[in-house]
């Protein structure tokens, strides 16, 4: 009874993790911004593996989400653009990762 | 791509670290440091490594504006963590610290003179210690810098330095009697660090080809 109620519990767990976030190419870029302070379109692209597009696409709905925030400003004249983690999404990652976190260490061994 | 069971934050900060100073810039400028030190050494004009290390300040930040953002990206790094700086400006200040008191101590003791054993010690030893406080000091640039090529480098000064003593203690030379073999041993240590560098930029300009599509980067 307990551990059926226990899976339950981890099911719960399951079921407020952030969708926006779990998907794997999201997932992956916010993993990268997480741990700079800023990255251009460029340098992401190498790191993570993702086409133009995809990248684009991606980072459009974390920017709607307020999870990224675009800056876009002029370095020797020439425009350039740098992506940032905002405080939220910063929050948000942080979360997704402590209840992913929960939900592996419950797995039976 | 990275699945949620996979997600380690410190290697991915690691590799977009190292992918950073894998354009070999860092070793190059480097070398050329080491090397053009040595060839002060050698024609008794040191200050020519002063030159080389105000050139490199200047001309270090743009080239990497020059050859590695337009390939690679840009990327500005956290500057970690409290501690982490403390630990390394501790380190820093130590050895800096440590250098300042060698060298016054010596140069004091060579105007004044000394009856200190120490002194006699310093004065027998004085190119291998040099060396070895150069090696220690390239090491903790590589601490600093995340780049782990730098402690092989470390170890290769430390082994020609070594290997340039006995080889003066051998010829039954007077250490400190020969600024060519000094000179020479630094000349062998900023090639060594040179070369591989020239390999990385090369890999690295290969595999990071300046595209048209990249400049999509600019108008996003």
């Amino acid at each position: 009874m307990t551990r059926s109620k226990n899976r339950v519990k981890d099911l719960k767990v399951l079921e407020d993790i952030d969708r926006l976030i779990h998907e794997p190419a999201r997932l992956t870029i916010l993993a990268h911004l997480y741990v700079v302070e800023s990255a251009d379109f460029l340098f992401l692209k190498h790191q993570t593996g993702l086409t133009w597009g995809n990248l684009s696409s991606h980072i459009g709905k974390l920017e709607a989400a307020g999870y990224v925030r675009i800056k876009k400003q002029f370095i020797d004249k020439k425009p350039h653009t740098t992506l940032h983690l905002t405080d939220e999404g910063r929050d948000a990652f942080k979360g997704y990762m402590q209840k992913m976190r929960q939900v592996i260490d419950r797995l039976p061994r | 791509m990275l699945g949620e069971g996979d997600i380690d934050l410190k290697r991915i900060e690691r590799k977009m670290y190292t992918s950073y100073h894998q354009d070999g810039l860092i070793d190059i400028w480097s070398g050329l440091f080491v090397v053009f030190f040595g060839i002060g050494i050698i024609t008794e004009m040191v200050w020519l490594g002063g030159v080389w290390a105000a050139i490199f300040v200047a001309g270090y930040a743009s080239l990497k504006k020059s050859i590695t953002m337009p390939r690679l990206g840009y990327v500005e790094f956290a500057s970690g963590s409290k501690s982490q700086r403390w630990v390394r400006l501790l380190l820093l200040s130590g050895v800096l610290v440590l250098v300042g008191a060698f060298v016054a101590t010596t140069f004091t003791w060579l105007f004044n003179g000394s009856p200190s054993p120490i002194f006699g010690f310093i004065r027998q030893n004085f190119e291998l210690i040099l060396g070895l406080g150069g090696s220690a000091v390239i090491g903790l640039v590589g601490y600093i810098l995340g780049v782990r090529r730098f402690y092989i480098y470390a170890i290769l000064g430390v082994l020609i330095f070594t290997v340039g003593h006995l080889v003066l203690v051998s010829l039954g030379l007077f250490p400190g009697s020969s600024s060519t073999l000094f000179g020479s041993s630094i000349l062998v240590l900023g090639a060594l660090i040179l070369a591989p560098g020239l390999v990385v930029l090369l890999r690295f300009l290969r595999r990071y080809p300046l595209k048209k599509g990249d400049r999509l980067n600019d108008e996003i």
